[in-house]
């Protein structure tokens, strides 16, 4: 160890190292923690972790200039949809969008899959998700994609459900993903008056399968795939050309990512740290993109404590790493959506809405209520 | 801290000498921002030669060059990359630990972040070596750390 230099110590004391280290990226410190087990030792500590992510969130990148955040809210018991678009450094600018022609009669229930792709935003209905609709909202057009689908049996009726939307440079190509059920028709008349969804749970499914929607070929093309199902109307997200969600299979749940360049498909389980527990309740997770990165923010169920990992590389599970342990949070309910520089919106019990900066750990509220429990925040680059 | 009984701060240089004997001069303003530096300022007055044992005459004259530009607001990007541009990663270390030396909080965040960088795909080996920090694992342990690591490890070049 001793220094052949007899000018200066070759030697960085710990308290230098740390200031290095924690602007590594993560991927970097997993690898260094086979240095020395002090360095394995100190990668584990919290204090480190929280350093390491304040500079990681704080990290330039272009992606985020000029952009700003839509926000969609609902309103009302049967769930009127209104979408403003947010800018200016506290989020003081606010324009109220005009939906586009196709939900202008009906706006109820409308969802926001993932985000935008050179300003386009892609917008389905809650419930069947037939109508799916490409909207740019700064140029005021929109695209309706079709939903019928020579896959499907003449016979049957169809549910499907939305899993991706996003921009597939290698073909230059706009895409949609989604899973499609088959039900045979009921041809009773007795049951015509039923809700169609209800009749459809009871009815017998014929055939599943995943397609994929090509706004170039503007069809759809089957998949010969088998990928966990999104949970709910869970968050769904694009990065690089791939798309993201959080999946269920077999009971047990992952980061699905579909690659819309070669419909490959890779599968992330949780991270293993936290687990349903019948002390501390069900976990709670939100898929959200941090600083370019695939992250989940988990607590558990009626906890405002959230733990927020980023994953370091796609497909393995041991490369999570929990970065942040943010709370109790007065009055926070869920998150709706994540900002530039790592700000994560909350609906607030007073139905506020607010953003936690990760750097400062500090809450502060944006001046906007939302009435219904299904805000969504994007963000927004034209 | 001492009051400048003469004329305007910015005007006043300061004599630093280095450990092997060279003397620099360098505005109070930058002076300032070197914390070690004004502490011995203030305990030694700002019209003596100031004594800095543990920075030498190869690295003094770039960290002056770099609060040079500080003081006039024209550190930016572009200054900074071209900055590092033509040093080797030892001599970044040793400008780091003069920084550190120096109390220069500035220099130090942003050398810090340009060792990270140059560190970020180079191997645990050449990272020992770097840090001066001898391996404490045994054989079987460290086998075992990298095979659950195994995927932090991809294309990355052992022997680099």
């Amino acid at each position: 160890m001793a220094s052949k230099d007899i000018k200066v110590s070759n030697h960085i004391p710990n308290d230098l190292a740390f200031s290095i280290l924690s602007k590594l990226p993560i991927v970097s410190i997993k690898r260094f923690s086979c240095v020395h087990k002090s360095w394995a030792l100190l990668f584990q500590n919290p204090n480190f972790l929280s350093a390491v992510g304040k500079n990681f969130i704080s990290q330039y990148n272009s992606f985020y200039d000029d952009t700003c955040l839509m926000l969609k809210r609902t309103q009302g018991y049967d769930n009127r949809c209104v979408f403003d678009m947010l800018s200016g450094e506290r989020f003081e600018n606010r324009v109220r969008l005009d939906l586009p022609l196709p939900f202008q009669d009906d706006d109820t229930c409308i969802q926001i899959l993932g985000s935008s792709i050179n300003g386009i935003i892609c917008l389905y209905q809650e419930g069947d998700h037939s109508k799916i609709v490409l909207w740019k909202p700064t140029a005021k057009e929109f695209t309706i994609i079709p939903s019928d689908n020579v896959n499907y049996l003449p016979y049957s009726t169809t549910l499907t459900k939305t899993h991706g939307f996003g921009y597939d440079s290698v073909s230059d190509d706009y895409k949609v993903i989604r899973h499609a059920t088959l039900f045979e028709r009921d041809t009773d008349s007795r049951s015509r008056n039923y809700l169609e969804g209800y009749r459809l749970y009871i009815s017998k499914s014929v055939g599943k399968f995943w397609e994929i929607y090509s706004m170039r070929s503007n069809s759809w093309r089957k998949l010969d795939i088998d990928m966990p199902l999104r949970i709910n109307e869970s968050v769904v997200v694009y990065m690089n050309g791939m798309c993201h969600w959080w999946g269920i299979k077999v009971g047990k749940e992952y980061v699905v990512s579909f690659d819309l360049s070669n419909d490959v498909f890779l599968t992330t389980p949780t991270p293993l740290d936290m687990c349903d527990n019948s002390n501390l309740g069900m976990v709670e997770r939100h898929l959200v993109v941090l600083n370019m990165s695939i992250s989940l923010i988990s607590n558990y169920a009626m906890n405002t404590t959230f733990h927020i990992s980023v994953l370091g590389q796609l497909g393995v599970r041991e490369s999570w790493t929990k970065l942040f342990i943010v709370g109790p949070l007065l009055g926070v309910e869920h998150p709706i959506g994540v900002g530039k520089r790592g700000n994560i919106f909350f609906r607030k019990e007073n139905y506020k809405l607010a953003y936690l900066d990760l750097s400062t750990e500090i809450i502060e509220e944006i001046g906007i209520q939302g009435e219904s429990h299904f805000c969504q925040i994007v963000i927004y680059k034209s | 801290m001492a009051q400048e009984a003469s004329s305007s701060t910015s005007s006043k240089t300061i004599s630093l000498k280095t450990g092997d004997g060279e003397i620099f001069e360098i505005e109070a303003s930058a002076a300032k921002q070197m914390k070690t530096v004004q502490r011995l300022i203030d305990d030694l007055g700002d019209d003596i030669t100031i004594p800095l044992h543990n920075v030498f005459s190869k690295e003094l004259p770039k960290i002056i060059e770099y609060y040079k530009k500080d003081i006039t607001g024209e550190i930016t990007k572009d200054f900074e990359a071209e900055f590092v541009k033509d040093l080797n990663d030892d001599e970044v270390k040793v400008l780091f630990l003069a920084a550190n030396y120096l109390d220069a909080n500035k220099l130090f965040e942003f050398l810090s972040q340009n060792i990270a960088d140059r560190l970020e795909s180079k191997s645990v080996e050449y990272v020992r070596k770097y840090f001066g920090v001898e391996n404490d694992f045994t054989p079987e342990e460290e086998s075992k750390l990298r095979e659950e690591r195994a995927w932090s490890f991809r294309g990355i070049k052992e022997d680099e």
